[in-house]
């Protein structure tokens, strides 16, 4: 059989190799700087764009647009191909984890026989990028100017091996064990998201919950800051005399 | 009280909010629908710790678990909670390790919606809800003591056993997520996998021989195998196993899967309301009064059970006779009068 000239056809006996990549050691700096902007594409109704360590979330507010029946929230949240090193795609169904954490806090009464559409694009991952997407989330439909109750703030933390909680993890910390990813409405004091996965004995879940939301209220002022700049940036100065 | 509150959260004003169509979340796919009369009924039951069916907030409904009902699977159970009927047949078949973890085998989840239990699901219409159930069964799996997955590799990086777990709901009448944990548990401490001998000649050639006695085989220990316990938000109490009627009620539920140890494997909001802090602790909290409730029957056999007793992950089970491996398992969990759990095991031993 005539070889295949059109690749390089590694022995037999082959492995990744991404399976001999050292991981880095990096210790994420707490907090990690946070970097908000909205309104910056201009076709779209409302955009987003946050920034928090590493990692880089876009998002896009599409609507309200007619659909039949009820209002609907169509999120689609996607990782960029090249935001993360190997060859991982998105997580199954992040956009319905989207989904329910805006859900609560979108009016989605005010909008019937409507179609809202939020796309989540996380460019680089670092770590986090559920949770942010989230805050991008609820900040681009605030700039599409869509009624909200409150803005959803996404918050992430991941427990080490050695058992100490850590706010707003890395990529690799991420890996090693628990994470909780929790949504929340800061003004009201509600819970829109929760997704926890490994295991918490004892009272250490809800520690780790009270942490969570710790850091959502931290970076709600930096959302709103944004929001009035961004606000500001499309109503022009009133002319003064 | 803000307008958040009171449409979202209490419920007492939510039944003039339109509760139809749309995407609801998993077991609003095979949602009834009520009236606001039917919804305020029930709330005020429930405020009052007194459901619809006579049980309390934290009492299950009668549990049927009946093991071995599929003679070509490895494992199968079905498991009866009220309406919701629920079949998983295990399947182990061979197959590569995944490349991140060389020395381990794997276990693959499908649900099956059919269209028997109600005819939203026909065609693709179930498919949503299914990946749904799929994605939360890998995450209550996705650590490393619910499962030995090492007892599943053959040979590092070339063989292991792959479990293929397929769930077929047949009926559903409310609480999908915790019958199906419950299903897919059982399966699992049904499931007889044969031992395989890797044979090794001068040139390096290996072969596999399966061993001809299907009693000569390997069981799983299923005793950090977690359920999913749903509580459901009604009004400002939590209740446990809704039936669908309730589940139209709530806008949202938590999720947690815990273990027979009270350990927390996975916790998840389900539905499109919010959750004050508060009620979310309290229902983790709530977690342990239901294990003793309800765990606590099981591992009574699961654990003591024939496989399991015999120590570790992958024990042979020696001397295992035809008439003790093809009994035909029937266990009957029963919440008499919706409170104390007692089981009874009837073992109709007919030996094939």
């Amino acid at each position: 059989m005539a070889p295949d000239s059109r690749r390089v056809r590694g022995p037999e006996e082959s492995q990744s190799p991404l399976l001999y990549v050292p991981c880095s050691e990096a210790v994420a700096e707490v907090p990690r700087a946070v970097f908000a902007r909205a309104g910056l594409l201009s076709q779209a109704s409302g955009s987003a764009y946050l920034e928090m360590g590493g990692t880089k979330v876009l998002c896009a507010v599409w609507g309200p647009r007619g659909a039949p029946g009820r209002c609907r929230l169509q999120c689609e949240l996607r990782w960029a191909p090249f935001s993360r090193r190997g060859p991982r795609s998105s997580p199954r169904q992040a956009g319905l984890l989207l989904q329910e954490s805006l859900e609560a806090a979108v009016r989605l009464e005010r909008y019937p026989r409507a179609e809202l559409a939020v796309w989540a694009l996380v460019l680089e991952e670092r770590g986090c990028g559920l949770p942010l997407a989230v805050s991008a989330a609820s900040l681009a439909l605030a700039d599409a100017g869509i009624e909200m109750y409150d803005l959803a703030v996404g918050g992430g933390l991941s427990r080490g091996p050695g058992g100490q909680l850590q706010p707003d993890p890395l990529d690799t910390e991420e890996e090693s064990g628990a994470t909780v990813y929790l949504s929340l409405l800061p003004a009201l004091n509600q819970v829109s998201g929760l997704v926890c996965s490994g295991e918490w004995e004892g009272d250490s879940a809800v520690e780790a919950i009270k942490l969570c939301m710790e850091g959502c209220q931290r970076l709600y002022p930096v959302l709103q800051q944004s929001l009035v700049k961004a606000t500001k940036r499309k109503i022009p100065e009133p002319q003064s005399g | 009280m803000t307008a958040m509150e009171t449409g979202m959260v209490s419920n007492r004003y939510s039944v003039s909010r339109p509760f139809t169509s749309g995407r609801e979340s998993c077991s609003g796919m095979a949602s009834v629908q009520l009236s606001e009369a039917e919804k305020v009924y029930i709330l005020h039951g429930i405020q009052d710790d007194l459901r619809v069916d006579g049980r309390g907030c934290e009492d299950y409904r009668c549990i049927e678990v009946e093991t071995d009902v599929v003679s070509n699977t490895t494992g199968s159970a079905r498991v009866k909670i009220g309406h919701t009927d629920v079949l998983v047949g295990v399947k182990a078949e061979m197959g590569i390790p995944k490349l991140g973890s060389p020395g381990e085998g794997y276990v693959e989840f499908f649900v099956d919606c059919s269209a028997n239990a109600t005819p939203e699901f026909e065609g693709r219409g179930g498919e949503e809800l299914g990946t749904e159930i799929a994605n939360v069964l890998y995450k209550i799996f996705d650590n490393k003591s619910s499962l030995n997955l090492k007892s599943l590799c053959i040979q590092p990086r070339e063989h292991c056993w792959v479990l293929y777990i397929d769930v077929l709901l047949l009926e559903c009448g409310g609480n999908l997520f915790d019958t199906i944990s419950i299903a897919v548990k059982a399966a699992l401490f049904n499931a007889r996998i044969p031992k395989v001998r890797v044979l090794e000649d001068e040139e390096g050639a290996k072969d596999f021989e399966l061993s001809d006695d299907p009693y000569d085989c390997m069981r799983l220990n299923v005793t950090n195998v977690p359920c999913i316990v749903t509580l459901s938000r009604i009004g400002h109490r939590h209740v446990v196993d809704a039936t669908l009627q309730e589940e139209a009620c709530s806008l949202a539920s938590v999720l947690v899967s815990v273990t027979s140890k009270g350990v927390l494997t996975c916790m998840r909001k389900l539905g499109r309301g919010s959750l004050d802090p508060e009620s979310i602790f309290e229902m983790i909290e709530c977690r342990h009064k239901i294990l003793r409730q309800f765990l606590g029957a099981i591992p009574a056999f699961w654990v003591q059970g024939k496989g399991a007793t015999r120590g570790e992950t992958s024990t042979q089970v020696p001397n295992f006779t035809h008439s003790s491996l093809f009994k035909d398992k029937y266990m009957h969990l029963h919440t008499q009068p919706y409170s104390a759990v007692c089981m009874s095991l009837s073992r109709e031993s007919t030996a094939i």
